[in-house]
């Protein structure tokens, strides 16, 4: 009786033990699987990455990030065939390529799976929705700000990094419409790829009306597609688009933009062979992170060997980049080389791609586009929380 | 001894299982109670940061439709300066940032909060830095900043906002969970424990009336031993005192009476002796001797049982305490007569005997002092005085 009184009560204890003090964060099985397919393994989409796992983590889903080596549409497509054969619940896919993966995804959409974009768009129509930075606001942001860095006559050079790129394209078109003051882009207007983007070519005495016309370059395999394969600097055939804008408000003299393939290199040295052939060049704008961090890199050595003073060249770029380059964003911007640099959200991208997925894995409506926005981080901004926290989402 | 310690063992599992089920019961009230006010709690601190972030959340919302106003081109609205409004509509979010913050999150939910705020604050820096130029730039160029800078900010602090929401319902709803999963097994536990309870008492209670039903078991089987040996006991001192031949109570239930008897009270005592006896083992052996007294001593309780208290204190020799009504004259009457019974002739085995009896009678008075050996040799001596005197006679000893 004794040894049965001692074992029922010692297993009462135990019981209202586990009830009381127990009872911690039991980890429940996640209810979705969210497949997140990302252009490359490059560290931009670290962010895009950390964003995706703590949507996942916040909202108990089973988040598959994939990204190939190098941008690559097949791989791309590879693993959305994969995703859809192992039934995912959802894709959000940031796209290398606009038109490569419609059949693939109509079969993910026959599936009933739903398919988000991110950072870039697809054609596909019954995509649900696209969660990227609107390229011509955030090149607009750069224009407005350069605009305020220019006085009239001021000359401006574009360092872009694929004309037949869409980014590149719409990179460049808000960039010249504000500067020469004809900005009529909103996010709603953002020109689709092959469509009739502004390509201003060189001219003296910028606003000259030129005709416009000429083929559209044909689409790349996505940001370096069109790098030349000799090194020589990839000047885009003139006439190339239509004309700068008539009657400029601004006065500020255009360079024709040059393509450097998005190979800091070749920024590089186009930067500082653009700045030798314009002796009155005031500010140079980079479309994208290689182009930017090439321009900083021209631009600092430059006036390391006193061919140009410091603070007369001025730099506005596009993505922020860290160590990976050598000298960091934030040792440009601080030191007074690179004025203002733009700044997407990959993180956000991510994070809001696999909420998004999420609602409409559970039926609820999504907004069909939605801009995550850029920042433009100068001296002023850089250590400010917020901004810290964009370009280093792991800074807590 | 074994009853009484099984007993007491049942008595001390009686109280334990009493006292065990008392404790559990109050401690599974302490244990429901903090259940209820951690869920409690936990409840209360939940809706008021689900309430802090919805009424921030409402509060970017007017922002947000203030910008928009001066994006119209109007510095005011209802009387109210637009950007005054503003301000203080980010000192409210500031306000309800710092409620907020006062309450207790999980990491996840804070790092959401976080975020929102960088998002809130990022809004707050733009709003600031474009405040002068909205109303006055024109519409085309405040619809730009408004839909390329200040729209995406504030879609995604309130995406990040509702976030937060979202996490902190979520963890209302695995608090709510929980705290009843908690709740549940408490009250399965005090369930179990009352019913283990219930039960053990009523074991304890069946195993207390077993017990009971032992002991007077126990006592009763006590009750008998005792008899057993009382019976023992009394047979011991009969056997002790009594004359394994003729029955009668021999010298030793004599002497034990007689030492009660002297110096309390006065009696007549008188002591009997065949004088032939010897003779008798002598001619016929000692079966017809010893059969010869028996007859005798049938004899004498039967015809004299009722005179006094009858011994045979040694094998032919009798003796008997008269009563104490019986007076002098009749005890010496009675003696006489015992004397005469005793020599009446008796047929053993066929063979009349007979044989002279002598004997002696002695009326003790208390005040005598003398002990029962002194008696007895007085009583002897008188005996054998009447034998040498011839015999077959009675004497009577004077004070």
């Amino acid at each position: 009786m004794n040894r049965y009184c001692k074992a029922a009560l010692t297993g009462m204890l135990l019981l209202s033990m586990l009830g009381t003090a127990g009872c911690g964060s039991g980890s429940q099985t996640p209810a979705h699987t969210i497949t997140v397919i990302c252009k490359s393994q490059d560290s931009y989409w670290d962010a895009t990455k950390l964003g995706a796992q703590d949507a996942g983590e916040e909202m108990n889903l089973n988040v598959i990030y994939e990204a190939p080596e190098r941008e690559d549409s097949a791989e791309q497509y590879r693993m959305i065939s994969e995703a859809i054969s192992a039934g995912t619940d959802a894709i959000v896919l940031a796209p290398v390529e606009p038109d490569a993966f419609n059949d693939v995804l109509q079969q993910a959409t026959a599936a009933g799976i739903p398919v988000l974009t991110i950072d870039s768009d697809v054609s596909y129509a019954d995509r649900a929705s696209c969660i990227s930075t609107q390229n011509v606001s955030a090149a607009a942001i750069a224009g407005r700000y350069a605009v305020s860095l220019l006085e009239d006559g001021d000359t401006v050079g574009i360092i872009s990094h694929a004309v037949s790129s869409q980014t590149a394209q719409e990179r460049t078109s808000g960039f010249i419409g504000e500067v020469m003051g004809t900005s009529s882009n909103t996010p709603g207007d953002a020109p689709k790829e092959g469509g009739d983007a502004p390509q201003p070519q060189e001219g003296e005495g910028g606003g000259e009306a030129q005709p416009e016309g000429g083929d559209q370059p044909a689409e790349g395999g996505g940001e370096n597609a069109d790098q030349p394969a000799d090194g020589s600097l990839p000047i885009p055939d003139a006439p190339a688009a239509r004309a700068l804008p008539e009657g400029s408000a601004s006065g500020f003299k255009l360079l024709q933009p040059v393509d450097c393939g998005g190979d800091t290199v070749v920024s590089r040295d186009s930067a500082m062979q653009m700045i030798r052939d314009n002796p009155d060049l005031d500010l140079i704008y980079a479309t994208n992170q290689p182009g930017t961090a090439g321009v900083c890199e021209a631009v600092a050595t430059m006036i390391a060997d006193g061919e140009i003073e410091a603070g007369q060249i001025k730099v506005v770029g596009f993505d922020y980049f860290g160590d990976s380059y050598g000298t960091n964003a934030y040792t440009y911007v601080t030191s007074g080389v690179l004025n203002g640099v733009i700044a997407q959200n990959p993180y956000n991208m991510g994070y809001l791609g696999v909420r998004y997925a999420e609602k409409l894995v559970n039926s609820e409506d999504v907004a069909a586009t939605v801009d995550t926005g850029a920042a433009l981080i100068t001296a002023d901004n850089i250590n400010d929380d917020d901004i810290q926290w964009l370009v280093d989402p792991t800074h807590k | 001894m074994a009853a009484n310690q099984s007993a007491k063992k049942i008595g001390r599992l009686y109280s334990i299982a009493g006292i065990v089920v008392v404790l559990f019961i109050a401690f599974n009230m302490v244990v429901e109670n903090l259940v209820y006010l951690r869920s409690r709690q936990v409840y209360d601190s939940n809706m008021a940061s689900v309430e802090a972030m919805s009424r921030m959340n409402d509060t970017l919302s007017d922002v947000n439709e203030n910008v928009l106003l001066l994006v119209a081109g109007m510095e005011s609205n209802a009387g109210l300066n637009i950007l005054d409004s503003i301000d203080k509509e980010f000192s409210t979010i500031d306000t309800l940032m710092q409620d907020y913050e006062a309450l207790d999150h999980t990491e996840i939910e804070m790092r959401r909060y976080r975020q929102a705020c960088y998002s809130i604050h990022a809004y707050e820096r733009k709003i600031n830095e474009v405040r002068d130029v909205l109303p006055t730039s024109g519409y085309d160029v405040s619809r730009s900043i408004y839909t390329q800078e200040l729209a995406p900010l504030q879609t995604c602090a309130t995406e990040m906002l509702m976030a937060t929401v979202e996490i902190g319902t979520r963890n209302a709803s695995d608090n709510v969970q929980r705290s009843s999963l908690q709740h549940g097994i408490a009250q399965l536990a005090l369930m179990l424990v009352t019913i283990f309870g219930i039960v053990a008492l009523f074991i304890a209670g069946r195993r207390a009336i077993q017990a009971n039903l032992n002991i007077q078991q126990k006592e009763e089987e006590l009750a008998e031993a005792g008899e057993r040996l009382d019976n023992s006991r009394r047979k011991m001192y009969d056997a002790a005192h009594t004359n394994i031949l003729t029955g009668m109570r021999n010298r030793y239930a004599l002497d034990s009476y007689l030492s009660r008897l002297i110096g309390n009270a006065q009696f007549n005592l008188a002591v009997f002796d065949m004088d032939n006896f010897r003779v008798v083992n002598d001619t016929y052996g000692y079966e017809v001797g010893d059969e010869y007294l028996c007859v005798v001593s049938d004899r004498l309780n039967e015809e004299f049982g009722s005179s006094g208290e009858l011994y045979n204190i040694s094998g032919n020799e009798f003796c008997i305490i008269f009563k104490e009504e019986i007076g002098d004259m009749q005890a010496q009457q009675l003696a006489e007569q015992i004397r005469q019974s005793i020599g009446r002739p008796a047929t053993v085995a066929g063979i009349v005997l007979q044989s002279p009896v002598s004997a002696s009678l002695y009326h003790c008075l208390p005040s005598e002092g003398m002990d029962v050996n002194g008696l007895l040799m007085k009583m002897d001596s008188a005996l054998h005085q009447a034998k040498r005197d011839g015999g077959d006679r009675l004497y009577y000893i004077q004070q």
